[in-house]
């Protein structure tokens, strides 16, 4: 289903004339450098959701209708749900995991070389080195990022991430993973200002099968577009020690 | 060549221990969480460990007439544990540790770890050492 | 505070731990944390001694270049600098690692600091826990001598940082296309442009916040700092750095600092995630509960005030 998917999203390039030259490394590799973001409301609810005060009505952007929790996985969501306002990873100024942070509402920075890739996050200086063609170290081991090693499938940027903790969620709604998450992401350049980002989620303590979530990715076309800071935890740290 | 090398890394590790046990953890200075003029040393039984960054901690059940309780011991971080060979699952439930510390200043049942001798004899450094600050 | 060991001691462990380091190697097939270097044209242990060598060697052509004819800076890398712990020469204690002063002008390897700010950065060690023990960012140049372990990637648009090492996972992204500054935005590490004189990258980086602390004496600066770095390449395995601190609010002249960056030749230096803030409440606690506070930073006109009353109580 993911290589259709990306084949597709190749060939529409061609026949609907946006035949534009794609930006290469020297390495003959699509380059992704270059400042992106996310434009869509996956930040509060990956699946469809209606507006309510403050949150905007959303599309989902996975491709079920409905995630396909296990059964005995529904009550946390839904006890998630009850107390996001707290307990959200994102409400504590919490590292957000993969792929959350793709689609936060702050923009994030490629660099990438042919051996890896480091993506740069706006929000709380979160940042993955994306190591090529090499191995995950032996776990168990719990980042919040997870552990990202990649490979390219043609002009497919492939990202294969496992070894997460079980504390993140995939948005502020409370859908959530445990610790057995794997992930694996494809980023495909297409056309010079547009990635199609898509992320296939494998979490069979939770869900009853993979499901996957897509996306474009839009380049920050400002000409002083640049990576500031959002240091969440520190306007934290001081407001509570004012009160 | 080798037995003088060998030597020279017991005495190294030796004064490593010594001036390192009181303290000298860097960027945060742990003096101020930790007393650094007293040096426990604490054999108890492993109940969980969080092998985890910034700092992973192992909190076991002592049970010596002074020292009796569940203490908590800081670590290095997770990730300077496993380069340096250590693994999550070396210090499992139920085993038996010793670790050199210090306390708490706050009197809680914490100590910043040092010496730490594993269920399977090897005896492996928990805290930072200079190269690592 | 701690009792020092004797000097004889000290001085005797000295050695056996400089052996040991020189000897260091992996244990068991795994990664040596206290990083493994190759021997370099200049000498880092004494950070003045270094900063001269450096400066000699600087004019010669860059031992690495990119396309463009750049010094290439990429690769990983260790500082060899414990002057997070104080700017000036302190000994080796129970608390320091120790070294040189990392001040190399003036020549003295004194920080030049007004009486009133010398007083003040005494009040800060002991009101204040350090800034990184809440995982709070180090600053444009504190980042490069708080944290330990580096990634430096690098192509013609960009200087790109990424750290580990107590310091709440770091990075920097340093443009060197020549773009103006953003406005009035305050960031912890300011914001950085780099720029080309020959094969010295220069990094001046304004805005910052002042919210961090220089070292563990207490020193500071205001947000009217000016802070201008200095990289160049003296071999394939070393990078000179240095900064200078401009802050008439605080010093009586600017004062620059230098030390070296090692190519990390381990195996396996990777730069993994260090998660801070998400782990450390209980870690927060011990420091609140002996009375500790974060660090709030201090403005210029914050650092006036200070200053004139200070005056006035010398009257």
């Amino acid at each position: 289903m993911k290589g259709i998917i990306s084949i597709t999203a190749s060939l529409i390039v061609a026949p609907c004339g946006w035949a534009q030259e794609l930006p290469r490394m020297g390495d003959g590799r699509p380059d992704l450098r270059g400042i992106w973001q996310a434009v869509n409301s996956a930040a509060w609810n990956i699946e469809d959701h209606s507006a309510e005060l403050g949150i905007p009505a959303g599309q989902g952007i996975i491709e079920e209708t409905q995630l396909p929790y296990l059964a005995n996985a529904i009550p946390k969501r839904e006890e998630n749900y009850r107390n996001r306002l707290t307990e959200d990873p994102e409400a504590k100024c919490f590292m957000v995991g993969v792929p959350r942070i793709t689609y936060m509402p702050y923009p994030f920075q490629i660099m990438q070389t042919a051996n890896q890739v480091t993506i740069l996050y706006e929000y709380i200086h979160t940042f993955r080195n994306i190591y090529i063609n090499s191995e995950h170290p032996p776990g168990p081991i719990q980042w919040w990022m997870g552990d990202s090693r990649a490979h390219w499938e043609g002009d497919t940027f492939v990202v294969d991430v496992v070894h997460f903790t079980d504390q993140t969620w995939f948005d502020r709604s409370g859908n959530y993973h445990s610790a057995d998450l794997h992930v694996t992401e494809r980023y495909t350049l297409s056309g010079p200002d547009h990635i199609l980002y898509e992320a296939t989620i494998e979490d069979p303590q939770i869900f009853s099968r993979p499901w996957t979530l897509s996306m474009p990715l839009y380049r920050r076309k400002e000409e002083n577009a640049q990576i500031l800071e959002y240091e969440c935890y520190a306007y934290l740290q001081t407001t509570s020690e004012d009160q | 060549m080798k037995r003088k090398l060998l030597t020279i890394r017991l005495v190294a590790f030796s004064c490593f221990s010594m001036l390192l046990s009181q303290g000298g953890y860097g960027h945060h200075s742990v003096a101020v969480g930790f007393d650094m003029n007293t040096e426990f040393v604490l054999t108890g039984t492993i109940k969980g460990m969080d092998f985890i960054n910034p700092h992973a901690r192992m909190f076991f059940e002592v049970v010596s007439e002074s020292n009796a309780g569940t203490w908590t011991v800081w670590f290095s971080s997770a990730n300077n544990l496993f380069r340096r060979g250590w693994r999550a699952d070396d210090l499992p439930v139920g085993a038996t540790v010793t670790v050199s510390g210090f306390p708490a200043r706050d009197g809680s049942l914490e100590i910043y770890g040092g010496e730490t001798t594993l269920p399977d004899g090897r005896v492996l450094f928990g805290g930072n050492r200079p190269g690592e600050r | 505070m701690a009792q020092p060991h004797s000097k004889k001691t000290v001085k005797i462990c000295a050695w056996f731990i400089a052996v040991f380091l020189l000897s260091a190697k992996v244990v068991s097939g795994q990664s040596n944390t206290l990083g493994s270097f190759e021997d370099s044209i200049c000498q880092d242990n004494d950070h003045a001694i270094f900063h001269a060598c450096a400066l000699e060697v600087a004019t010669l052509e860059p031992s690495i270049q990119t396309e463009e004819g750049r010094p290439d800076f990429s690769g990983y890398w260790r500082r060899r600098a414990w002057i997070f712990e104080d700017f000036q020469a302190h000994p080796v204690t129970a608390d320091d690692f120790g070294g040189t002063s990392g001040v190399v002008d003036p020549p003295d390897g004194l920080v030049p600091i007004q009486p009133w700010a010398a007083e003040k950065s005494r009040e800060n060690v002991e009101i204040f826990m350090h800034h990184n023990g809440a995982c709070l960012l180090s600053g444009p140049a504190g980042t490069m001598y708080m944290t330990s372990r580096f990634q430096f990637l690098q192509d013609d648009q960009h200087l790109i940082m990424v750290g580990e090492q107590l310091t709440a996972h770091p990075y920097r992204i340093i443009p060197l296309d020549g773009r103006p500054h953003i406005g009035d935005i305050a960031m912890w590490n300011g914001d950085p442009r780099g720029h080309w004189e020959q094969n010295t990258l220069i990094i001046n980086s304004p805005n910052q916040n002042a919210k961090h602390l220089l070292d563990q004496r207490g020193r500071f600066i205001t947000n009217e700092a000016r802070v201008t770095e200095r990289m160049s390449l003296v071999d394939q395995n070393t990078i000179h750095y240095s900064a200078t601190f401009d802050d008439p609010n605080v010093y009586t002249r600017p004062f620059t600092i230098a030390f070296a960056f090692r190519r990390e030749i381990d195996g396996n230096p990777e730069i993994w995630e260090e998660a801070c803030y998400e782990n450390n409440e209980d870690q927060m606690r011990l420091f609140l509960n002996n009375g500790y506070k974060i660090y709030p930073g201090i403005t210029s006109e914050e650092a006036r005030q200070l200053k004139t009353d200070w005056e006035r109580r010398q009257l």
